[in-house]
């Protein structure tokens, strides 16, 4: 039997924590414009577990906010930003790499919604770069 | 021709504006303003506190001198207050309406980029702070 790392994540104010009992199914950067309000950052980067391997250690604060066809996670205390739910990926949970401990376990393999990408972000990197989701069905 | 720089919060709630042009532009790549945003990396446009004006109040959260703003319906962070620079305040430039109009000049806490973030650009590097402050520890 394989050894199952446990990847963890949690808010600034820990009032949100989660394990991740499971490798995870993707990583990507997001380069569109709600990924930028919702992050307040010029680029998203998250990385995809399995809800089913999700334990969430605390979540008395947990907020969703739903617009479209996805929810936005953060935490109401000190609104730090937790995950993204899509519609099209429901099996998996989308924690912003940004929360998880170990921020540099999670390099992103692609660029999504690159054709949104802001001009001045400076980066180089041979990833393949899409125009829209690897995710959503778009037709 | 008067000046106006507005942003919000991604429902709407929170809406701001500055009446008069920035003063500040960095990245920062420190750990607290990865929690604060999730993202890789976060970038900041500073202005005078007196020119800025709110419709709808945003939460705050942080220990003093930092407080974060957010909006506490949908969550979207926003910028920061630090009292030890009391007349500046600092959106993140994804809660601005225009991001693009806001390149950062510099980097903020550069030893800690991650190293899979290729950021890559002539801009000088801080390894800390890039902006004076009597006790180097906030953000950008």
């Amino acid at each position: 039997m394989s050894e199952q790392a446990d990847h963890r994540g949690h808010c600034r104010c820990r009032s949100v924590a989660m394990i991740a009992r499971a490798e995870p199914e993707l990583s990507v950067y997001c380069h569109c414009d709600d990924c930028r309000r919702a992050t307040g950052a010029p680029v998203l980067a998250s990385v995809g577990f399995p809800k089913v391997a999700i334990t969430w250690e605390a979540d008395g604060t947990l907020s969703r906010y739903r617009e479209g066809t996805a929810s936005r996670l953060f935490c109401s205390n000190c609104g730090s930003p937790v995950a993204q739910e899509h519609d099209s990926a429901s099996h998996l949970t989308f924690f912003n790499t940004g929360f998880m401990d170990e921020p540099n376990g999670f390099p992103p393999t692609y660029h999504t919604f690159a054709g949104q990408k802001i001009e001045w972000l400076e980066l180089h990197d041979d990833l393949p770069k899409v125009e829209k989701t690897i995710l959503i069905k778009t037709d | 021709m008067s000046v106006s720089h507005q942003g919000g919060c991604r429902c709407g709630k929170i809406r701001f504006e500055a009446v008069s042009d920035p003063v500040f532009t960095s990245y920062c790549h420190c750990d607290d303003c990865r929690r604060a945003t999730g993202a890789p990396v976060a970038a900041y446009v500073g202005f005078d506190k007196q020119s800025v004006q709110w419709t709808g109040r945003p939460s705050t959260y942080g220990s003093p001198p930092v407080e974060r703003l957010f909006c506490s319906a949908c969550g979207a962070p926003l910028g920061y207050r630090d009292a030890r620079i009391a007349d500046r305040i600092y959106f993140l430039t994804g809660a601005m309406d225009d991001p693009e109009a806001y390149p950062p000049a510099k980097h903020g806490y550069a030893g800690k980029q991650l190293p899979w973030l290729k950021l890559d650009d002539d801009l000088p590097r801080f390894a800390a702070t890039t902006e004076p402050r009597p006790e180097a520890e906030a953000c950008g």
